[in-house]
């Protein structure tokens, strides 16, 4: 059934526009920086993040479905997200900036669950995780039946970033 | 001087929520938690204004520790001290779970610190 609904929410592009939304939701307030919906990124990533963070969402009737939203990016996309966030821009390895973006994720898991309870899903959240380079790679191949949306931040460089959300395979 | 006590595994929330309160106007005196056991091994009933707390955190998450820390009040009789809630979670249900537990206000992050100043100056002002 869930799978189902995410089914046909990807495939009408309703899923973009709630993951683009909470996106926006999420950052805009947040960092206090606008930020704009690029379009539709490729799933499996054929440009792997660097780093992302993961929230899991599980269904509370029981089913079994679960799902993952996640914000990830290059280091410099990720840095320049934390830089706003803690006035320093973090090192690559700094525990900070990896707690800066699994904060984001799940903010931004949060709105994704607020609007997939009006399309008919309840779905309760996990706790954010964080993973780096070559994990990202698996993570993006467990995926299915679900979207990428590339959000440009208004900060130098114009930095992007991939939110999504999607359905596990199971 | 407001004495906060703020209960967040994210440090980086931590940090925010004090440039929050000092943003909104707020001078205060901050003891800041980790996790939720640690929270109860700090909070004392009757020692702060305030307190704000995530709701998801590993081991002892926030509805544990108020309901905790509103026991604690109870048995020791002592004034009931403003629980602040900011969470990712908000549906009507976790709202009613949070309340129950003796949440008296759950806000949705990202809070503003226009949103977070309204919120404190009725939370506050109830209380005295």
């Amino acid at each position: 059934m869930s799978h189902a609904i995410v089914e046909e929410l990807a495939a009408s592009g309703r899923l973009l526009d709630f993951v683009g939304q909470a996106a926006l939701e999420s950052i805009c307030p947040l960092c206090g920086i606008d930020a704009t919906v690029l379009g539709q990124g490729s799933l499996p990533w054929s440009d792997p993040p660097v780093g992302i963070a993961l929230v899991s969402l599980t269904d509370t009737s029981g089913s079994g479905f679960q799902a993952v939203a996640w914000v990830g990016g290059s280091f410099e996309a990720l840095a320049s997200l934390a830089e706003v966030l803690l006035g320093e821009r973090p090192a690559e390895d700094d525990e900070m900036l990896q707690d800066a973006v699994r904060e984001l994720a799940n903010i931004v898991a949060g709105r994704m669950q607020e609007r997939l309870r009006g399309a008919g899903m309840a779905l309760g959240l996990g706790l954010p995780v964080y993973v780096g380079a070559a994990r990202s790679l698996n993570v993006g191949a467990s995926l299915v039946n679900g979207v990428s949306a590339r959000v440009q931040l208004d900060l130098p460089h114009r930095p992007v970033l991939a939110v999504g959300f999607a359905a596990k395979e199971g | 001087m407001l004495r906060v006590l703020i209960v967040d595994d994210s440090r980086m929330m931590r940090i925010m929520h004090a440039r929050s309160l000092r943003q909104a106007g707020y001078e205060a005196e901050i003891t800041e938690a980790g996790s939720g056991e640690e929270a109860l091994q700090l909070f004392q009933p009757g020692t702060h204004d305030l307190v704000i707390v995530d709701w998801n955190m590993p081991g002892m998450d926030g509805v544990e520790f108020v309901r905790a820390a509103r026991e604690r009040e109870r048995e020791s009789g002592s004034r009931r001290t403003p629980f602040l809630m900011i969470t990712s979670q908000s549906t009507e249900e976790q709202v009613y779970k949070a309340k129950d537990a003796g949440v008296d206000t759950l806000l949705a992050k990202p809070v503003t610190s226009e949103v977070l100043a309204a919120t404190l100056d009725m939370l506050l002002t109830v209380r005295t």
